[in-house]
């Protein structure tokens, strides 16, 4: 579940950041038109929220509540200084990271 | 308000790097303990039988105390500490032992403080009396009036929220400085605020008395930080077994665990015991505790719910500690500590950079002034860690035989510091700041090997035998070193370059 949340979050947190400026990797020269601005920061807060339900569940309220805020700053800066170095793999990660969290997740349940 | 911000911020940010440095570490306080232990190895010990143990030991040094206080050993704790206070009169008032609870013997380690050296810094910089506790609330005022002015002259956090610029100049730092800040905001004005509340009765001790207009007295023993202990009866009743009192306290807490006890009149017939739940199973410090008489084994005082004021301080300082919190939420609380750390650096650092610029531009040279920021920055930034550094060195390195052992620990890491202080002034601030960190990424990537040479608990051991905090903290060290020596490396082949161009021009 935690892995889940730290994935998510990252994921969250990159829509957000696509929404914000170009990405020349994804053939986004310059910022996305403001119909997918919208769509990419709906879809990134859904996850952010998503990562907030899953630290409760995990933890508790008052854990959770507390796990939440602190894990949601190295995946932010994760997501400021990833795409700097590497591009591709900042998109990879946002793509594949709750993808492969998931799986371990439904591994781990059986 | 970016003059308020500039100048509260420049005012207190050496010291606030500092508190702030000490206080992100202190997270880790247990673990740099046991490292500069190494002696002393994690035994499984129930907590009847350690308070029993110490129990022993105690009637032994001390059974005319007025008061005994025992922390039980933790998963992070592998020894039980123990100190007491004596009435005036019968030999020193105040004593304290860690006991080894495979032998239930005092533990046979160096003299160190451990990791309460830095803890202690980050609270009362290790000033006499309660100077630097008022100097340090004094920085967090002003550190809070810094955050404030800093989200008001911001303006753009939500549009600049991921921006980061790479080289070029002033703007990455500012950059820089923003993304540490917003990113973590949550974090810094949480811990600055909650870091008022244990020294909240040194600071403002007056809502307190408005509130409780008997005396302070109450207020401690609402909070559960003091019992009301009956007077002396002079007779002596032999002290009953704790082991019962924590099994009734487990009960009591369904499976939560005692921490520390305290014993009031032991020996007495009004002897009282204090059961205190374990400070890592509750977020509030010090929320619940059981009173027990002494003699009969009963509870007199059961956990007495708190009025909401007391919660909320309890809860404020709780928060701000972070005892409760597990390693991964340490490891995450501790990442948002040293992102408070950068944006102190990089604001000192902005302040310096944004007014060369400004005297390059105008064709002039600094003044005396900014001459000393540019020192004071050095000193502050490069200092501290380099003496964490010889602290750690000089509990390697340092006989164990000599006097004041501990004390020269701690007067190690003031002498690193001010020897980097001397440096800053003696060079030119690039090349102080060069060799500063050179020196910095010498120390901390050689801790491995000197830890190595003078102790068994090095790497290999402590990765081949499992021991997390033995190999962490070696790795730790590894990678501080081997960061600030890329850092290092960087800056002198930008000063290389720019020395180059000038001479060039020059021609």
């Amino acid at each position: 579940m935690t892995l889940l949340a730290f994935a998510i979050t990252y994921s969250g947190f990159f829509l957000l950041r696509l929404a914000a400026s170009s990405y020349p990797t994804l053939s986004f020269t310059q910022k996305p038109p403001v119909e997918r601005q919208v769509s990419l920061r709906l879809f990134g807060a859904l996850l952010l929220a998503l990562s907030c339900g899953l630290s409760v569940s995990a933890f508790g309220w008052a854990l959770g509540s507390i796990f939440w805020p602190v894990l949601l700053t190295p995946m932010a800066i994760a997501v400021v200084l990833l795409p700097l170095y590497a591009p591709r793999a900042a998109v990879m990660l946002a793509v594949a990271s709750p993808a492969f969290a998931l799986a371990a997740e439904l591994v781990s349940m059986i | 308000m970016a003059w308020l911000h500039t100048w509260s911020g420049l005012l207190v940010s050496w010291l606030l790097f500092a508190i702030f440095l000490t206080g992100t570490v202190s997270y880790y306080r247990a673990e740099i303990s046991q490292w500069m232990r190494p002696e002393l190895r994690m035994v499984e010990i129930s907590a009847e039988a350690a308070a029993s143990q110490a129990v022993a030991r105690l009637e032994v040094v001390a059974p005319d105390a007025r008061q005994w206080v025992i922390d039980l050993p933790t998963a992070r704790t592998p020894e039980t500490q123990m100190f007491y206070r004596r009435d005036p009169g019968n030999g020193p008032t105040f004593g304290r032992e860690s006991l080894d609870p495979s032998t239930g013997l005092p533990a046979e380690t160096r003299d160190t403080y451990g990791g309460d050296s830095l803890f202690y810094f980050h609270f009362d910089l290790l000033m006499p009396s309660i100077w630097g506790r008022l100097i340090v609330g004094f920085c967090a005022v002003t550190m809070l009036v810094a955050i404030v002015s800093g989200i008001i002259t911001h303006r753009r956090i939500f549009r600049d929220f991921f921006k980061f610029r790479l080289r070029r100049g002033q703007r990455s730092w500012l950059d820089a400085h923003n993304v540490m800040g917003v990113m973590a905001l949550p974090y810094h004005i949480l811990i600055v605020y909650t870091g008022m509340v244990p020294l909240l009765y040194l600071y403002l001790p007056w809502g307190v008395d408005v509130a409780y207009p008997k005396g302070r007295a109450a207020y401690f023993q609402e909070r559960g930080l003091s019992t009301p202990i009956p007077p002396p009866t002079g007779r002596a009743v032999p002290l009953v077994d704790l082991g019962a009192m924590v099994v009734k306290a487990e009960e009591q807490w369904k499976g939560g665990r005692p921490g520390r006890i305290i014993i009031y009149r032991p020996g007495d017939a009004a002897a009282r015991v204090v059961l205190f739940r374990k400070r890592a199973e509750t977020i509030g410090h010090r929320t619940r505790r059981l009173v027990f008489d002494g003699v009969t084994g009963n509870i007199v005082t059961g956990d007495e719910p708190m009025g909401p004021a007391v919660r909320t301080s309890a809860f404020f300082y709780g928060l701000h500690v972070a005892v409760f919190a597990d390693q991964l939420l340490r490891g995450l609380l501790f990442f948002s500590g040293l992102l408070g750390t950068g944006v102190i650096a990089t604001g000192l650092l902005l302040w310096s950079i944004k007014r060369r610029g400004r005297a390059d531009g105008a064709g002039g040279s600094v003044g005396p002034g900014h001459k000393l920021v540019d020192r004071l920055n050095i000193t502050a930034i490069v200092g501290l860690p380099v003496g964490i550094a010889a602290h750690f060195w000089a509990n390697r390195l340092l006989p164990l035989g000599i006097a004041d052992r501990a004390e020269w620990e701690v007067r190690f890491l003031f002498i690193g510091w001010l020897l980097i202080g001397i440096w800053s002034v003696c060079r030119s601030p690039t090349r102080a700041w060069i060799e500063g960190m050179w020196v910095c990424s010498v120390l901390f990537g050689l801790l491995p090997l000197v830890n190595a040479l003078m102790t068994d608990r090095h790497l290999g051991n402590a990765l081949m035998g499992g021991n997390g905090v033995f190999a962490v903290f070696d790795l730790a060290m590894l990678v501080t070193g081997v960061l600030v020596g890329c850092v290092s490396c960087a800056l002198d082949r930008r000063r290389r370059t720019a020395s180059a161009e000038k001479e060039t021009g020059r021609i």
